[in-house]
């Protein structure tokens, strides 16, 4: 049997690797525009996410302020009602336990505690009507320095 | 410095933040927090004392301390308090009950200023510290 031409051997060669790097450029065509689909989806749906998510977040303020100015309200009026007598003791508060807790933790879910900026002694109301509570428990004057060094270091 | 704060019974989440007032510069903004950051005692008094500001001390009456302008007498106080409270006995007690969250009979010093002012919120601030100051000394 007559052996075939080495060129013509070669071109066949070149032919077959020809066909199998189109086929892998189609399938990686193929793949990419799978790809960029998938991240067209994954981007729609991540907008949609974070629309939900900024409406629950709105949702949640609105009822935390309706819910603390409810609670105010009925306070105001029980406390009126009980002033003029017409308050039926036995009748225990309609008001609903405050369920919203402040989030006042460094964690990263409180967007608000991530902001490092410098303290205010604004932020430090509570802590300042501790600390005073304090001074006046010990009977430390507030006209001395002595007296937070006796509070801070107890000398 | 958060450690001493720690020490006069702060909430942990409030330590970190009166410690970092009494030890950072004032004024700068945004700011990079640094754990080790120094700062010398008599600056950290002097900006404890401008703080916490005035307040004055409670003496019974009859006591030594009739004429010192640093002591207040209990008793007029607490007929304030009386004058403020005494027709809403009632509903304080339900505002109180209505702050305790987990129903264990301890509120914070938050929780009882939120209680208090909301049956009575044109409470003078003098009788609200004693009001807390009160209950303090008897818990």
């Amino acid at each position: 049997m007559q052996s075939a031409n080495p060129s013509s051997q070669m071109l066949s060669l070149q032919a077959e690797e020809n066909r199998r790097v189109n086929l892998e450029n189609h399938q990686l065509r193929d793949t990419s525009q799978k790809q960029a689909s998938t991240i067209q989806q994954l981007q729609k749906l991540l907008k949609d996410k974070e629309e939900q998510l900024a409406i629950e977040t709105s949702d949640k303020v609105r009822f935390k302020e309706l819910s603390e100015n409810y609670m105010t309200a009925v306070a105001r009026l029980e406390s009126q009602l009980e002033a003029v007598k017409i308050k039926p003791l036995s009748k225990l508060s309609q008001r609903p336990k405050d369920t919203v807790i402040k989030d006042q933790t460094n964690s990263l879910t409180n967007a608000a505690a991530q902001r490092l900026k410098t303290v205010e002694p604004k932020q430090l109301g509570e802590v300042v009507l501790h600390l005073k509570l304090l001074l006046q428990q010990q009977q430390l004057p507030c006209n001395s320095i002595s007296s937070m060094e006796a509070l801070l270091f107890g000398r | 410095m958060r450690e001493v704060v720690h020490s006069l019974g702060i909430q942990t989440k409030k330590c970190n933040t009166l410690a970092r007032f009494l030890v950072e510069t004032p004024g700068q903004g945004d700011i990079i927090f640094n754990e080790n950051l120094r700062q010398e005692v008599e600056t950290v008094l002097l900006k404890l004392q401008a703080l916490i500001g005035n307040y004055c001390l409670y003496r019974p009456q009859g006591s030594d301390f009739d004429d010192d302008p640093n002591y207040a007498q209990e008793d007029f106080l607490q007929k304030l308090v009386l004058q403020y409270f005494s027709t809403s006995r009632e509903t304080l007690t339900e505002a109180l009950k209505c702050e305790d969250y987990d129903e264990q009979g301890i509120l914070d010093l938050a929780q009882m200023v939120e209680a208090i002012s909301s049956v009575n919120e044109e409470v003078d601030e003098t009788v609200l510290n004693y009001m807390l100051y009160y209950v303090l000394v008897r818990s």
